[in-house]
């Protein structure tokens, strides 16, 4: 059985406070435990040390990973960028100006994967549609293991028809989907990642939705999946 | 600040924006209670809605993603720790005193090679000048007695002197075929008096020692035979310039290894 609640309320914290910086750009400053080890990390990493900068690593490699390879569809050149952005963060890290380091880094992977695209696209012998799922996913809903068996089947089935839609959509449509609904980060943080006004992120957020929403109940193959999943979530 | 209100009914539906932020709670109240208005007579849009909210629900729920490898940076990234944070830098003192021990070496290099190689000259012209004396020397017990030597040194000096023609000219043919051998000959002649006065000259006529002596030009004799201890300086520069690369060689390794 599918669950449906208010995800994006629910996982969104609106945990940030901009200050405007040196250069007049807004800088959020931490507030929570985790972004103040963050920054405590970035300080000695500034100051030379490997050690703390590889325990930054291992805090955000996993969401540096996943938005490379949603925005690449490969594996491998998912890989590559997220390596790359370490390795440039770790080269550029006197540019670091304070405020939190995973907008920092996203911005960094962001970047470098959109130069893998433009590289892609002058190349182009491989398919987008390359299987995502090659690499073992982490399911982040609560129903998990205890979900039915054949209700999990549904919901793995319909992800894919999703993941393909995600795909199909604009880059800066794509990119602030799944900063925003897949990540749940808040609009402040996907704003300086995007390098866009808070205006821009949400007008790209909602149109990215409505576009997902039509692939899937336009789509033969998904159509049904989705209209029973709607109605399992809305207790029917 | 109060929110723009939209105006909704029947004929007017809120767009996508502001489903979005309905369904994320993002809108002002006033603009959320005109949503809700709207919604419980507006079946199409309160389609619109759960769908929206279906969606969402989805994409929430895609998986996340882990490296097949971390992206943790090995040791070859490793910087030189700096000031500014909670670690301690230590200050390099290999790393500074390497430009100075890299200036001296070149410098005790460069002045080992300058007056080795003016000395190695010098000691071929010397050697040359050595088997002219030599000559000079076997000549000379049969031609003076004693002071050969230092009838040599006085001919060497008198000789870089000889180059100068009005000097040469100056010579007074006292010995005749003496002066005709050559500059290097007028040894003889401006000391005329050893040579004569000496208790073997009659063995051997002055004209054949200087005979002998003819091939004696300008050039065989040593310069650089002025008391200056050249070679043992060069020695000393090359022991130098050896002891001083070397410590380059440690200082840079080590400058490296941090």
């Amino acid at each position: 059985m599918f669950t449906l609640s208010r995800p994006v309320v629910r996982f969104r914290t609106n945990h940030l406070a901009a200050v405007p910086s040196e250069s007049g750009e807004p800088v959020l400053r931490a507030e929570t435990d985790a972004d103040i080890e963050d920054e405590r990390l970035m300080r000695l990493a500034q100051a030379g040390d490997l050690r703390a900068f590889n325990d930054l690593v291992q805090r955000h490699e996993r969401a540096v990973f996943s938005v490379c390879l949603r925005l690449l569809r490969d594996p491998g050149l998912a890989e590559d960028a997220g390596q790359d952005t370490f390795i440039r963060a770790w080269n550029a890290i006197d540019s670091f100006r304070g405020g939190l380091v995973r907008p920092w880094l996203l911005r960094i992977a962001t970047n470098r994967s959109y130069d893998v695209l433009r590289a892609k696209a002058r190349r182009p012998t491989q398919s987008l549609d390359a299987e995502l799922y090659e690499i073992e996913p982490e399911w982040t809903s609560q129903a998990g293991a205890a979900e039915h068996p054949e209700s999990f089947a549904d919901r793995s089935e319909l992800s894919h028809h999703l993941e393909r839609a995600l795909g199909s959509l604009p880059d800066d449509q794509r990119l602030a989907i799944i900063l925003s609904d897949v990540q749940g980060y808040p609009y402040d943080e996907i704003a300086q990642i995007m390098g866009v006004a808070t205006g821009t992120v949400k007008s790209r957020i909602s149109r990215g939705r409505a576009r997902l929403r039509d692939a899937l109940q336009e789509q033969p193959e998904s159509r049904e999946l989705f209209a029973r999943f709607l109605r399992s979530s809305s207790g029917e | 600040m109060t929110a723009n209100v939209p105006h909704l009914d029947a004929q007017h539906h809120p767009d996508i924006d502001l489903l979005s932020d309905y369904i994320a709670g993002d809108d002002a109240p006033e603009v959320r209670a005109a949503i809700a208005a709207h919604l419980a007579t507006c079946e199409a849009c309160r389609e619109d809605v759960r769908s929206l909210r279906g969606t969402v629900a989805l994409l929430h729920d895609l998986p996340q993603f882990s490296p097949p490898v971390s992206f943790q940076l090995g040791l070859e990234y490793a910087k030189e720790p700096r000031s500014g944070g909670s670690v301690t830098p230590e200050p390099s003192k290999v790393v500074r005193l390497l430009p100075l021990v890299r200036a001296l070496s070149v410098a005790a290099v460069l002045l080992f090679l300058v007056i080795g190689g003016a000395t190695f000259i010098g000691d071929l012209n010397h050697n040359d000048g050595g088997q002219t004396a030599m000559v000079a020397d076997r000549a000379a017990p049969t031609s003076e007695t004693g002071g050969a030597s230092g009838s040599l040194q006085e001919s060497e000096d008198q000789s870089s002197d000889s180059e100068a023609p009005p000097r040469a000219a100056a010579v007074p043919p006292q010995t005749g075929g003496v002066v005709d051998q050559g500059d290097s000959a007028s040894a003889d002649v401006n000391n005329p008096a050893p040579a004569s006065s000496g208790q073997d000259s009659e063995a051997t006529p002055p004209g054949e020692t200087v005979g002998q002596g003819a091939p004696i030009s300008s050039e065989s004799v040593d310069t650089s035979d002025d008391g200056f201890p050249w070679l043992s300086t060069t020695i000393g520069l090359g022991a130098v310039a050896i002891v001083l690369v070397g410590l380059w060689i440690v200082l840079a390794r080590l400058s490296h290894q941090r």
